[in-house]
């Protein structure tokens, strides 16, 4: 049994009872995960997920059904076709573009990492957890690996099929005295090689260092409650990621574009960012490490799609339905079909970058500037301005006269990203960071680390009591 | 328990006993189903069925956890398994410096008892036609419609879920337990003429609301009504000013309260305070504090916070928790004073340690998976803010002139702590002279210590108002569970306000 045995089983059931139409996403995979605390092992979550996703036409009426368990299709298939005649007719777009198949892409799989050898996870963590503790810190986080292949057929003739593979840790370094003091620092790919493990513990363990023996600074020490701050920052590409996957959704979303909630809406061919800004939606861009699916969940062969070019809004992103109906162009970016009424998102963002590194740009910040690692907790406070809030956390520090000059306690922004994006004084090279909280398919985010200047805040964390 | 499922969750435990658990446990999941219906402007977006079955095992071996879990309900399955689960211990072991030790049972289960549970419900929601669900949905996007011209985009939704859970652990623990969850909401979107503003308005609550029980939940919420009311409050927003930056006082609503009970009683999860949720959801401003447990002032006289998983209609009710603890009501904040948190039978020794005396003497039962294929970790159940004895009525006219009141929630983030918020909310209103006067983006941030401390009132039981989260995300990889949480209106005084996107 495989994904594409369970698909066309789907299909034939379907067609069997009448459907007009039919198609179904047939995921499969397999995982193991480390979760670690304190250097051990306190969760590890493991096993075999299935999923099965199915639209079904029928004489003007239209139903989905997902399921995880590919031994019962049949019997659903069956039971969902006798529920459908009691539904009233509906306004359906029914497609009927037939896709040509694509190729399995030679850098989705590796064979090495899809034998899911526990053993190697355990040894990354204890090869960091090692080099932690002699510098008296101590691991926690998440490493893990995963394999799966994923079937898209539909009654018409489009089929599509790719195995995949993945690897991630996701970690965190903590002082043995000083619970104040952490770090986090993530890599990842296709295969287990992509996890830098040594590069991982560089980070944890000079952030952490900076920390040391220092009283973090609590920039809104003294400020009237309501009173923000403005400052320059660097932002990393961890910060970055979860920004830019929250903008995927909500804000490149061809949905949320047409219904007017998106910071795109109606602004498309217009400045929105700083010219400096170029974001697009690229399965194929070399530095995602073979990370981009070669299909959407409606089969669409994907391609490269241009989303704000040199600061201008290009187009958001739509299936075959959604563009019908607001007679644009599809992308390749449809969700599994239960997933649909929430519209269409790029899959592997590209933020493209500059070539002056975080140490550049520290070393060149004259003015007051925070250096963040990463965002905890994203909310939109605002949709039409893309108003996004988070926390800094594991690593947030003042820089003065191009010099660390002390820890920072974690700070809240409130921030208009587009806007921000504005302000965008320098950029690193872009590179992916890949820390998934799902193992189904894998999804990353190409992003660099910038310099924006005044970036707004409004609050810190406080540990008084 | 039929016969079939009993074996096939003795078998696990056999196997895994022979490969070398020292301690195992089966939940299996024989048939979960549930419905999604969706009716945007009037039309089927979401006609959505799903099922799902499988088991999973957890397995204590060489003093570490292993874990598999499979979809594929077959006896043959078993024994890959069993030795996946027992294998992946064996790996964790090499690492592991503590070995893991389980606080005992509450109670010793007494041999061939299987403890069950089942929802109370007057229709079965899967039982009711899918043309009465759509009627349903239509009148209130009717309603909605007829009741503003400017509610461009409407979504009226429900679903219903069916859980069947089976759980078995080589102590003898067995249960048997049948969840039936129902949920709906209406939304109204109004948009100005010039596109520039969008204001929304949801009814029950913005978040799907979920209760536990059958069709009747849904039927007691009166969508065409709230629905049009949701309508006519959006269209007025578009013409509302903002919230003015101000550090004044606050009525925080149930429809927002619940949210801000639902953040704080992360920092209440035991794993959290020790450090396992990193990788996701943070830690907690309690974990230096442990000592202090039972003694720290958490919040004012009038706060008393309470993790019930008993309460009828909670989605955070059951009779058992993933690893066969009894439901129980555990206090977590008595008359302002931090006494309990949440736990697992495994945090008890755990958390005994760092507190320096053996305060905790058993699990508060709050071990909960999203699914069979999830590694089950501490979860709120219902977290309840106990009633006070101040009238509703009474509260609003006795505030002073400039008091914000703050209704359903829009937006929310907390630090990885618990101790900084900012939430904003559909709609507020402002006291003007005597009036409440609504206001549009409002918002409220600060300090969550500052918060609970300068709680002045908590109104009472009549204006108590339970409802369930059901999109509360933890663990890694993630899962999504239903939270309860209950509240009456209460009164906060200085907290700060401001509005967004008035930029």
């Amino acid at each position: 049994m495989n994904t594409k045995t369970v698909a066309q089983q789907v299909i034939a059931a379907a067609k069997a009872h009448g459907a007009e139409f039919c198609e179904v996403v047939v995921t499969q995979n397999e995982f193991a995960l480390k979760r670690i605390r304190q250097g051990q092992v306190d969760q590890p979550p493991a096993g075999e997920q299935w999923g099965i996703d199915v639209a079904i036409v029928k004489d003007g009426k239209k139903k989905t059904v997902s399921f995880d368990n590919p031994l019962f299709a049949e019997r659903i298939i069956g039971e969902t076709m006798e529920q459908m005649q009691v539904l009233p007719k509906q306004e359906l777009y029914v497609p009927t573009e037939i896709f040509p198949s694509v190729a399995q892409p030679k850098n989705l799989y590796d064979e090495k990492t899809a034998e899911l050898n526990g053993d190697h996870l355990i040894q990354i963590a204890k090869d960091v957890a090692g080099k932690l503790a002699s510098h008296n810190l101590f691991l926690s986080g998440k490493i893990a690996q995963g394999r799966g292949e994923a079937t898209y057929e539909n009654s018409i003739g489009t089929t599509q099929t790719a195995r995949f593979t993945q690897a991630c840790a996701g970690l965190f370094a903590f002082d043995q005295n000083d619970l104040s003091v952490s770090s986090y620092a993530s890599s990842g790919g296709i295969a287990s090689d992509h996890i830098e493990k040594d590069r991982i513990a560089e980070e944890l363990i000079s952030k952490c260092e900076l920390q040391r023996g220092k009283q973090k600074l609590d920039l809104f020490e003294g400020k009237k409650e309501g009173e923000d701050l403005n400052i320059d920052v660097i932002l990393e590409p961890y910060f970055f990621r979860t920004i830019f996957e929250w903008l995927g959704f909500f804000g490149f979303n061809g949905l949320f574009v047409e219904r007017g909630e998106s910071f795109m809406s109606n602004k498309i061919g217009q400045q929105i960012t700083g010219t400096n800004i170029t974001i697009v939606d690229d399965p194929v861009d070399s530095r995602n490490r073979g990370m981009g699916f070669p299909f959407d969940f409606e089969g669409r062969p994907r391609k490269k799609v241009v989303l704000i070019e040199q600061g201008i809004a290009k187009q958001g992103v739509y299936d075959t339905a959604l563009a019908a109906k607001w007679k644009k162009e599809a992308t390749g970016s449809a969700l599994p079909p239960s997933g649909r009424a929430e519209g269409a998102a790029p899959f592997d963002l590209v933020i493209e970058g500059g070539n002056i590194s975080v140490a550049e740009m520290i070393k060149n910040s004259k003015e007051p500037t925070l250096w963040i690692t990463k965002l905890h907790y994203p909310g939109m406070k605002h949709y039409q301005t893309a108003t996004m809030t988070g926390v800094a956390q594991h690593g947030v520090f003042l820089i003065e006269n191009g010099q660390v000059r002390s820890p920072v306690e974690n700070i809240r922004f409130e921030e208009s990203i587009p806007e921000a994006l504005k302000r965008v004084e320098a950029m690193s090279e872009s590179r992916l960071v890949f820390d998934p909280l799902s193992f189904s398919l894998p999804s990353g985010v190409v992003v660099p680390a910038m310099k924006i200047k005044q970036f707004r805040f409004v609050g810190s964390t406080k540990r008084t009591l | 328990m039929d016969n079939e499922h009993r074996e096939f969750l003795e078998e696990v435990l056999r196997l895994a006993k022979k490969k070398g658990a020292e301690y195992a446990d089966c939940r299996l999941y024989p048939n979960t189903e549930s419905e999604q219906i969706k009716l945007e402007n009037g039309q089927i977006t979401t006609l959505n069925s799903s099922q799902s079955a499988g088991f999973g095992v957890r397995v204590l071996a060489q003093g570490s956890w292993g874990f598999y879990a499979t979809p594929i309900l077959d006896r043959q399955k078993i024994e890959e398994v069993v030795k996946r689960a027992v294998h992946s211990a064996s790996i964790n072991a090499t690492i592991q410096k503590e070995k893991v030790v389980l606080a005992p049972n509450s109670q010793r289960w007494p041999k061939e008892k299987v403890g069950t549970y089942q929802t109370s419900i007057e229709i079965d929601p899967f039982a009711v036609s899918l043309e009465q669900k759509l009627i349903a949905l239509a009148s209130a996007d009717e309603a909605m419609r007829q009741a503003s011209a400017k509610s461009y985009w409407r979504i009226c939704e429900m679903s219903a879920v069916k859980t069947r859970k089976l759980f078995a652990s080589s102590e003898g623990v067995l249960v048997d337990q049948n969840f039936c969850e129902t949920g709906a909401a209406v939304q109204a979107n109004a948009k100005s003429p010039e596109g520039d503003d969008i204001q929304r308005r949801s009814y029950p609550n913005s978040h799907v609301y979920y209760m536990q029980g059958g069709y009747e939940m849904i039927q007691k919420l009166d969508l065409a009504r709230n629905g049009a009311v949701m309508a006519r409050e959006a269209e007025q927003l578009l013409g509302a000013p903002l919230a003015r930056p101000a550090n004044t006082g606050v009525i925080i609503l149930p429809q927002m309260l619940n949210l801000h009970i639902h953040e704080t009683g992360h920092g209440f999860e035991a794993d959290r305070v020790l450090g396992t949720e990193w990788t996701l959801a943070g830690g907690s401003f309690f974990t230096p504090l442990l000592p202090q447990i039972g003694a720290f002032q958490f919040g004012s006289a009038h706060v008393n916070l309470t993790a019930d998983s008993v309460t009828e209609y909670g989605v955070g009710t059951f009779g058992y928790d993933d690893e066969g603890t009894p439901a129980q009501r555990a206090p977590l904040v008595e008359n302002g004073k931090w006494v309990g948190l949440l736990t697992s039978r495994e945090i008890v020794p755990q958390l005994n340690a760092h507190v320096g005396r053996e305060y905790f003497t058993q699990s508060s039962g709050a071990m909960r998976a999203d699914g069979y294929a999830s590694w089950p970790v501490i979860r709120m159940v219902n977290i309840l803010l106990e009633p006070g004895e101040t009238d509703f009525e009474d509260l609003k006219q006795t505030v002073p002139e400039g008091t914000v009141m703050f209704g359903a929630n829009k937006s929310w983030s907390i630090d990885d702590v618990r101790r900084h918020f900012t939430f904003g909310t559909e709609i507020a209103w402002e006291k003007v002279r005597g009036k409440w006067e609504p206001r549009k983006n409002a918002k409220y941030y600060g300090d969550n210590l500052n918060f609970w401390r300068n709680c002045q009132a908590v109104c009472d039981k009549k204006s108590f108002w339970l409802q369930g989260i059901g999109s509360c995300g933890k663990a890694d990889p993630l899962q999504t569970m239903h939270t309860g949480h209950g509240s009456s209106p209460a009164y906060f005084t200085n907290i700060q306000v401001g509005s967004v996107g008035n930029l």
